[in-house]
Parts: structure tokens; sequence; C-alpha cells
């Protein structure tokens, strides 16, 4: 009898829960809450950035003329629009930073952005007057993350960035590399330096950075970035012929894309991802992947095997 | 590794045309009067010819490469240093140290690539490019001031070159015709593949000719 008023008495309590959160679900606050964007903190500090981000490399790299340039305002809207932050650029990409600092510039400088940007040179000086410019282009009088490109003349260049950081002018430092090169040396740099960052190719067909940097990163407290999501491109090509699998909808994957994307943040060391593009359409279906479920440990398996099946 | 998309690359061509307009008309008269000498066989054409060229090749660099195209790829001041090079190797050895020897119709089937690479680089690439790519005028390549038809007339002359073109002085209008294959895979330019592919094979039948005695299915 007792038993009997107990379970009647949880039944009516679970009842209870499941209508209040299916109205909070409803109210514009539990929708609002639900539609949070991911983040992911930064371990050495703490502060939390989205987990999508995006690069510039070729697509920002247009010449200043109305129609590319009213694009990229565009883009960049969109990005923030939707919950953006990181955006990565190099004195590299041609006048990708000076297009990212024009189209910053007539937004009003979101507050969102966590500006990244790189030194790309062998050389010491130029490496200090790289990061001048930097600042100049970007129009702040601070960069959040200043990275070593390419792991070139990094001692020097890591020196400078310290020095950058006592002064206040960069928040954070890190080092890049990409396509799978020079991983070897880039732990070495992680196990011996400070580092904030660090920026690797890693992918859903490009895993190689899980053996040893993934993990090295979370041991030694440093944030990652991902770049190269879709290969430039080249995986989007490879599977957009195909459908996506319907358990995509359990993570809401609308794309390849999104599929592509929540594979990568979903790895619990890395921070962050960084596709590119020229579209404004593309960047709503990349921000998408900033929202709703993301695939746990036996669904990044199932991906993993899904995709090498095409 | 290219650091722009194709619509890019052909709006660094329309900023660059509406930069140096008229001085496409400068240049053209240039690639007339080398390719006029070429098959006149006067005696001082290979000097002529190695200045006008040569002259030709600095500018690309300096002006395409060093101005229009530095904003935009981080390379174009070795590309600038490369053309330059091939500009003043032209003068070198053509015009100071008479390497071209005499230029004149050598007949044959190099002949007639000779002909067919002078009216493709001239007159046919930017007409091509505007009949089957609509690509507006501004944003063609034209030969004297852009790289891909001046690599092109470059290796067209040295064919006309007798006994044999001084190979020297072709490796790199060779090495850009193979850059531009890369440059129309990179920036879907299928158009692009002609004069990459032209050029490979104007090269191809130099070095047949350097290290042939005779090239009889060349002169057939
Ligand atoms: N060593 C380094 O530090 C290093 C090296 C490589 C990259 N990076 C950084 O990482 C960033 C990302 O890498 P990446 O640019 O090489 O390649 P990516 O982001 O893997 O791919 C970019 C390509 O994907 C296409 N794309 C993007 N979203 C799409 C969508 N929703 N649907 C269809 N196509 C889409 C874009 O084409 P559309 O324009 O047509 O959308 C673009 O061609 C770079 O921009 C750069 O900031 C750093």
């Amino acid at each position: 009898m007792i038993d009997r008023r107990r379970s009647r008495r949880s039944f009516l309590k679970l009842a209870a829960a499941s209508a209040a959160g299916w109205w909070a679900s409803l109210s514009p606050a539990g929708f609002a809450a639900e539609r949070e964007p991911h983040r992911k903190p930064i371990p050495s500090s703490g502060e939390r950035i989205p987990v999508i981000g995006m690069g510039t490399w070729i697509t920002f790299n247009v010449p200043d003329a109305p129609g590319p340039m009213a694009v990229r305002r565009e883009i960049l809207g969109r990005f923030f629009a939707r919950g953006g932050g990181m955006i990565d650029s190099s004195p590299m990409y041609g006048r990708a930073e000076a297009v990212v600092g024009d189209c910053l510039r007539a937004l009003d400088r979101p507050e969102a952005l966590f500006s990244a940007t790189k030194i790309w040179t062998r050389s010491t000086s130029t490496g200090r007057e790289q990061h001048a410019d930097s600042l100049d282009l970007w129009g702040a009088g601070r960069l959040d993350l200043q990275q070593v490109h390419n792991l070139q003349n990094w001692q020097a260049h890591l020196e400078t960035l310290r020095e950058r950081r006592e002064a206040g002018e960069v928040r954070y430092i890190g080092i890049t590399t990409s396509h799978g090169r020079r991983h070897d040396e880039m732990e070495r740099i992680m196990r011996s330096e400070d580092l904030d960052f660090v920026q690797l190719t890693y992918n859903i067909l490009d895993r190689e950075a899980e053996q040893r940097l993934l993990p090295l990163a979370t041991e030694r407290g440093i944030a990652v970035i991902a770049n190269r999501p879709f290969r430039q491109k080249a995986l989007i090509e490879r599977f957009e012929d195909h459908p996506l699998p319907d358990w995509a909808a359990e993570i809401e994957c609308e794309n390849w894309p999104q599929f592509l994307l929540k594979f990568i943040v979903s790895h619990p060391d890395v921070t962050c991802a960084i596709p590119a593009t020229s579209v404004v359409a593309h960047m709503g279906e990349n921000m998408g992947a900033l929202y709703g479920p993301m695939p746990d440990a036996a669904m990044r398996e199932r991906m993993v095997a899904w995709v090498g099946d095409l | 590794m290219l650091p722009f998309d194709g619509p890019t690359w052909l709006a660094i061509l329309e900023q660059y045309n509406q930069a140096i307009w008229p001085l496409h008309g400068v240049a053209a008269l240039c690639v007339l009067a080398a390719i006029a000498l070429a098959f006149s066989g006067a005696r001082f054409a290979g000097h002529a010819i190695g200045v006008l060229l040569g002259v030709l090749w600095i500018w690309i660099g300096l002006i395409f490469f060093g101005g229009s195209v530095a904003p935009f790829h981080f390379a174009a001041e070795e590309l600038a240093g490369v053309f330059v090079a091939q500009g003043l190797m032209m003068v070198l050895a053509l015009t100071v140290m008479g390497r071209g020897g005499i230029f004149g119709w050598p007949g044959g089937r190099t002949g007639v690539l000779a002909v067919v690479l002078v009216v493709y680089a001239v007159a046919a690439h930017p007409l091509l490019g505007h009949l089957l790519t609509d690509t507006p005028w501004s944003q063609l390549s034209y030969v004297g001031v852009a790289p891909a038809p001046t690599m092109l007339l470059t290796l067209a002359l040295l064919l006309l070159a007798l006994p044999r073109p001084p190979l020297i002085v072709a490796i790199i209008p060779f090495l850009w015709a193979l850059v531009t294959g890369y440059m129309a895979a990179g920036l879907g330019l299928a158009l692009e593949y002609i004069p990459a592919t032209l050029g490979v094979a104007a090269f191809a039948v130099m070095v047949v000719r350097r290290f042939q005695r005779s090239e009889p299915w060349l002169d057939g």
C-alpha cells in the first residue's frame, strides 16, 4: 500500500517535472538557453570561446572592390549573428587581414570578436614588423591571439610574442602547423614552452593528431584550434553526393559541413575549428554546428566508420 | 600554392589592365616588331629581339608581379625576381652575347608550331577567353604585358632561332608554362591549359632540336 502510494507520488513528480521541462523548453527563455552556442574554455585562462570560428585563407584575399567587400561584410555579419567569435588570419594570406579589418570597422567591431593572427617569416625583425602591421590592420590596440605560423623561427618569435604579451598587445600566444607536417617538432615545443594555443590540422580523415598532440595539449593545458576542417573543400566534394546517415538527425546535422564540424569539435581535446568560406549561405551552414547536441564517443566512432565506407 | 581563387586572379588582372592602359599598345608594337624581325632573317634581329622581349619580361616582373600581384601573393617578390632575371638573361644572351644566332623561317613542323604559338599568344588567347568564357576584355591577359601569352610568344620566337635556339633562355618560360597549367587547375580556368600545353610542346621541340643532329619528324 505504502509502496503503491510512493510510486504514485514519484510518478506525479516525474510528470510534473516533465511538464515543467516541456513548458520551459517552449518559453523563449528556455529556448534561448537550449540554443546557446557551444563554448569551450581556454585552459590557461578559463575564458570560454565558441567552438566554431572562421579562417580567412584564400576566402578573404580579395580586392578592395565593392562587390567582393560587400560579400565579406555579409559573411562576417552572419558569423557574428550566429554566435561566432574567433577569426584566424595571417600576413601570408595576402589582403585577408586588411579585408577583415575593414569589415570589422563596418560592423562596429562586434564585441564577440576573438582576433587570431600569425607571424609568418624567418626574420625576427620582420616578425616584429608583421605584429605591428597586424595591430594596425585589425584596427585594434590588442590582438587576442598571436601565433607563430608553421613553426618558422619559433624560438625568436615566441620571445617577441612573450614581450608583446607583457606589453598588453596580445592576450594569448601559440604556434601553428598544418597538413600533418612537423608534428614531432610541435610536440617538443608543446612540452618545453609555455603556450596558450596550438593550431593543427584535424578532421574526420586526418586524425593523426589524436595519437599524441591532442592528449598532450590537454595534459599541458593548451587550447587546440583545428584548421583545414574540410581539407580545403576536398571532404565536402568527396561526401556531398552521398546522403547523410539517418542518425545524423540525432545530433541535429542537416548537411555534411555540420556533420564534419561536429565531429571535430566534439573531440574533448579540441577547443574550436576554423572553417573558411567565401559564400554567405555556407557560413550559415557552418555556424549550425555551433548548436544542438554533440556526438558522444560512440557516435564519433560511428561517424568515422560511416565516412570510411563511402 | 595559390593564395587566391579564380575571381580574385581576374580582378587582379582587371586592376592591372586599368592601371597600365594604354600601354598595351606600346607593348603590342614591341611584340609586332619582334615578330617581324624574327621572320625577316635580318642580321641584327637576334640582338633587337633580346632587347624587346627582355624589356617586356622585366616590365611584367616589376609592374605586374611587383606592383599588382604583390598585395595578394606572399611570393610576388620572388616571382618578380624570376621575371626580371629572365628579362636580363634575354638581353645578355641574345643582345650582348649574340647567342641567338640568326633568326628566320625554320620551315617544317617547327615553323608551323612557331606560327601557331605566335597567333595564339597575340590574338587567340584573349579572343577565346572573351568568346568562350565570357570574361570581360578588362580581365584578360594580353601579350607583352601579362605572363602567359608573353611566355608563349618568347618560346615561339626562340623556335625561329637558327640553327637552334639557346636553351638557357627557354628554361624560365618552360617553367612558367608548367605554372600556367597549375594555375589552370587551381583557379578553375580551363582555357589556361592551352598556353600551358603549347608552351610545354614548344620547349620539348627545342630540346629535341638541341640534342638531335637531324630531326626529320620535325622538319617533315
Ligand atoms: N599553418 C596554418 O597555420 C594553417 C594552415 C591551413 C589553414 N589554416 C587556417 O585554417 C583555416 C581553414 O582551413 P582552409 O581554409 O585551408 O580549409 P577548409 O576550411 O577546410 O576549407 C575551406 C573550403 O571549404 C569550402 N566550404 C566552407 N564551408 C562550406 C560549406 N558549408 N559548403 C561547401 N563548401 C564549404 C570553402 O569554399 P566556399 O568558399 O565555396 O564556401 C573553401 O574552399 C584557414 O582559412 C586558415 O585560417 C592555418
